[in-house]
């Protein structure tokens, strides 16, 4: 019988243990590496990004921007184009030249909803929520919606003049919007946020559109206009 | 030579067999402890330890070691370990390698005590203490799993490694058993991970693989001790600065701070006792479930679950916020993330102290309201008790700081009215210095110290009722009736809806309590509402059976309900039962009743309760005469009747067994919001909305006349 070369064979055998304690090294047979293999799960948080939700589904022109500045003041376009949308179709006021035209009734249920409530489409789907808020927090929203009016809220039916408060059952408003912005002009110190809105995601039958005329007023954009163009 | 050749080369076959790490240390070896008894690692220690299979106490006194392509620390084999802190110890694993601080295997357990500090860092996918990471495609036998953590003294600095949690399970791993009964740990999450409870669970996978909820953190239990958790770490944020945890610009904080990952369930959390301040943001929540998903199919209803006890003498603070930029909210500080289909089950007794205070787009204590992945619905919680004894700072902005929806509620509010039962916050300025705000109230005495600028704070503190003291019982002489029955009148096609739920329609009678006010609102019932197939949904009997559609069809009377049939105002109404003789009046201006003894009817049919909304022809218009329209045009809203939102009353089938009318009138509550539709020859024209409001010009009529104006 012919001897084997034993020192051959261990240096192979050295070299083989060698390699394979490398390939191990940093690797855990217990950890998948992603993109291995068919049918590997691939872990993926980006798609969670596109969440909008109830915020609503909107589109947006490519090149625009959203903030957009007007005078240096930051102006949200999508917020805007949904108070188009809350305006003409919650509160039923296709348009205005000035906020002071709308009737009290609908600026203090609008600004009652809007003090809770960013985005009126955020609120419950559920109606019957009762609700209670100080004048002060009233005029505040509506400060912040349409800028300084001169309007005298306690005329609305929501006031309760023995507590000294604005009362209301918080109506369903709970939606999704599905809006494109077609175009956004600046015009010295205003902005037209054009928006049409439509009753389905697919896009297939328009519901209306809007061009809200935002201003600024003490640094803040608000509304002072809307028509249904 | 041959011999010597051989020797040479057996020599490196045998060190070949040892892993590399080993030679990566420094001066160093792999130390395994391997029998049980009292072991000690300090500074001489550089190298990884393996502690495999003893009983045994193992000291880390002041003991330094950075693993390479490993964990630090790996107790295995069923060991039993309980680690005693001595002077300040530095652990750490790889970044770069699977791997964790301390890694516990499954079937092993390990205490801590002492007085010593653990700075304790997680490597790659992994815990700072307890497992890495595993992959949902290994088959379960061979997955990592992680062991039971015990804390019952010492100052623990727990920080995961990416995807890990602070202390508990890795990324893609289930969490086991922690208990806390001591000391003072600080453990943060990392890139999606909790800070206590499990790692980052997934991003939804598909049902039955690896969907969101199918991954849990486990059961942590917290008896003792100061407790801080936080979702991430890598933002260098302190648990009390929430303006630094919002400036956060990662999406690190989608996990709990104490319980589930990103995508994970918390079926288990009890906080019996200790100090809790547990944060998180981006959609996590911080104690509870992490972030779920928007997407249906990546959700498993049946596995997401979210349980959270708290009691005894607990003192928690649970904190979400909002991510400063982009749509990143919905996390509720305690119960479940944003994502979910529940807010699960929350209990609050004992004399537990709760702060709980989350961004928006959640109440601070329930579900998220973020819409459900599985039918679009907001999510409510299954169950939340709020035991009497329980001190309560609850503060949401934008939703309830209670999830007054959940399914099963049990709140002692002796202290509190109707009105602010359900406090809130309306503060749409996201709330950044939480730490600085102190404020509580009792039933009608606010007060706010610190407040942010910009912010509307609602903030209550529910009690314990004080023990009132036994009245002496004084003979009287005649019963003293409590209760008053209160008769309904409606205008026609209308309905009152009471505070409770309960609807009552004209002709109702209700057991009402006396000298107590009640709140309502009008609602307009649907005037189409079927009884098809056996399914009675009708109030009153006066349906028309329509053979082509086999259905009987209310054409005047119809109900109201909450799902969706027919439509509701938001003018708030009250009513008030008096138990003396009087004359029943109604204050206009207040919209309140106020009913006597002998006459409690609450007429709703004349007292401007409502509008009557006249829908014509304008015949002025155009020139021509509505005569020359007559028999071609309807109109109202009895074809349809939409409420805003999602709250279609009827669907186009009803309309087509309507009359059409050339006019009509129809009883409105105000406030509500309807669309209108026009249609000439049965033809769809045009369709308008119209928000319901007292006439200004005619402020004390109780109709209004609405034209269509037809071409």
């Amino acid at each position: 019988m012919k001897r084997k070369p034993v020192g051959l064979l261990s240096l192979v055998c050295a070299i083989i243990i060698l390699v394979l304690s490398f390939a191990g090294c940093g690797n855990d047979p217990n950890v998948k590496q992603q993109g291995s293999g068919a049918g590997a799960y691939k872990v993926d948080i980006s798609g969670e990004e596109e969440e909008t939700e109830r915020e609503g589904f909107h589109s947006y022109p490519s090149g625009k921007t959203d903030p957009i500045s007007l005078n240096g003041v930051e102006v949200k376009v999508t917020d805007f184009a949904v108070y188009g949308y809350e305006l003409q179709n919650m509160m039923a006021v296709k348009k205005f030249t000035s906020p002071k035209e709308l009737p009290v009734d609908v600026l203090a249920q609008y600004a009652f909803a809007h003090a809770l409530f960013p985005r009126l489409n955020e609120a419950n789907n559920k109606p019957m929520e009762y609700r209670s808020i100080s004048e002060a927090v009233l005029n505040a929203s509506l400060t912040g919606l349409f800028g300084k009016l001169d309007v005298d809220l306690t005329k609305s039916v929501l006031y309760q003049p023995t507590q000294k408060k604005f009362e209301m059952w918080i109506p369903a408003y709970g939606c999704n919007i599905y809006y494109t912005i077609d175009a956004v002009n600046v015009n010295g110190d205003t902005a037209d946020i054009i928006t049409t809105y439509f009753n389905e995601l697919a896009r297939n039958t328009m519901l209306g559109r809007a061009t809200v005329k935002v201003g600024i007023e003490n640094g803040k954009p608000v509304i002072r206009e809307l028509s249904d163009e | 030579m041959k011999k010597l050749l051989a020797v040479f080369l057996s020599a490196i076959m045998v060190a070949a067999a040892f892993p590399l790490t080993v030679f990566a240390a420094e001066g160093s070896a792999l130390l395994v402890i391997s029998e049980n008894g009292d072991h000690t690692i300090d500074i001489t220690q550089t190298a990884p330890v393996d502690i495999a299979g003893i009983t045994g106490t193992v000291t880390l006194d002041n003991a330094v070691i950075n693993a390479a392509g490993r964990s630090a620390i790996f107790v295995k084999d069923n060991a039993n370990v309980t680690f005693r802190l001595v002077g300040t110890s530095v652990i750490k694993g790889d970044a770069n390698a699977y791997s964790c601080g301390i890694q516990v295997e499954y079937g092993s357990s390990v205490t801590f005590e002492g007085e010593g500090t653990l700075n304790v860092t997680g490597g790659k996918w992994g815990a700072a203490i307890g497992s890495y990471g595993t992959d949902i495609n290994i088959p379960a036998e061979q997955r990592v799993q992680v062991g039971e953590i015990t804390v019952n003294s010492g100052n623990i600095n727990a920080y995961a490694g990416a995807r890990g949690a602070g202390i508990g399970a890795g990324y893609h791993v289930n969490g086991n058993k922690i208990t806390i009964n001591g000391g003072t740990v600080r453990a943060y999450g990392n890139e999606l991970g909790a800070g206590i409870g499990c790692g980052y669970g997934t991003s939804g996978g598909a049902v039955g693989v690896a969907a969101v909820g199918e991954y849990d953190a486990g059961t942590i239990i917290i008896n003792g001790g100061e407790v801080y958790a936080g979702s991430a770490w890598d933002q260098a944020y302190d648990c009390s600065d929430l303006t630094a945890l919002r400036n956060s610009s990662t999406q690190g904080n989608w996990g709990a701070g104490i319980g589930g990952g990103y995508g994970a369930s918390a079926s288990h959390i009890e906080i019996n006792g200790g100090k809790v301040v547990a944060t998180s943001a981006s959609g996590g929540a911080a104690i509870g479930t992490g972030r779920g998903t928007s997407k249906g199919a990546q959700y498993n209803p049946g596995a997401y679950v979210c349980n959270i006890k708290i009691g005894g003498n607990a003192d928690v603070t649970a904190v979400t916020a909002d991510l400063k930029d982009g749509d990143n909210r919905g996390g509720a500080a305690i119960g479940t993330g944003r994502g979910c289909h529940t807010g699960g089950n929350i209990e609050i007794t004992g004399s537990a102290k709760v702060v709980a205070i989350n961004a928006s787009l959640s109440p601070a204590i329930g579900a998220t309201k973020q819409k459900s992945p599985v039918d679009g619905a907001i999510p409510v919680a299954e169950s939340i008790i709020i035991g009497d004894g329980v001190t309560l700072y609850a503060v949401s902005a934008g939703d309830y700081a209670v999830d007054k929806d959940a399914a099963s509620l049990g709140i002692n509010d002796a202290f509190f009215g109707s009105s602010d039962r359900w406090f809130f916050n309306e503060d749409k300025v996201a709330i950044a210095d939480v730490a600085s705000v102190k404020a509580e109230s009792t039933k009608g005495e606010m007060v706010y110290t610190n407040l942010p600028a910009g912010a509307v704070s609602l903030w209550a503190n529910i009690v314990s009722a004080a023990p009132t003291p036994t009245p002496t019982p004084t003979p009287t002489p005649t019963p003293v009736a409590t209760e008053g029955n209160l008769k309904i009148i409606a205008p026609l096609a209308m309905a009152l809806r009471f505070e409770d739920g309960s609807v009552y329609y004209s002709g109702d009678s209700v057991e009402v309590e006396l000298n107590k006010e009640y709140k309502f609102q009008m609602c307009t019932v649907d005037w189409t509402t079927r009884d098809v197939n056996g399914e009675k949904k009708i109030h009153k009997p006066y349906e028309t059976f329509y053979p082509e559609k086999s259905a009987w069809i209310h054409t005047n009377h119809g109900i109201y309900s909450d799902d969706g049939l027919g439509l509701c105002g938001s003018v708030v109404y009250r009513v008030t039962l008096l138990p003396d003789r009087g004359k029943n009046s109604f204050d206009a201006e207040n919209k309140a009743f106020t009913l006597y003894k002998g006459d409690y009817t609450l007429r709703t049919d004349n007292n401007k309760c409502f509008m009557a909304y006249r829908f014509y022809y304008d015949e002025n218009y155009d020139g021509n005469a509505v005569e020359s329209m007559e028999g071609r045009v309807s109109t109202g809203i009895d074809r349809v009747l939409y409420g805003t939102g999602s709250a279609h009353v009827n669907t186009v089938e009803d309309f087509r067994y309507t009359k059409p009318l050339a006019a009509l009138s129809v009883n409105l509550p105000l406030g509500a919001t309807v669309m209108a539709k026009e249609f000439i020859d049965d033809v769809f024209e045009k369709e308008t909305q119209i928000l319901i409001t007292i006439d200004e010009e005619h402020p004390d009529l109780c109709y209004k006349n609405f034209y269509w104006r037809y071409a």
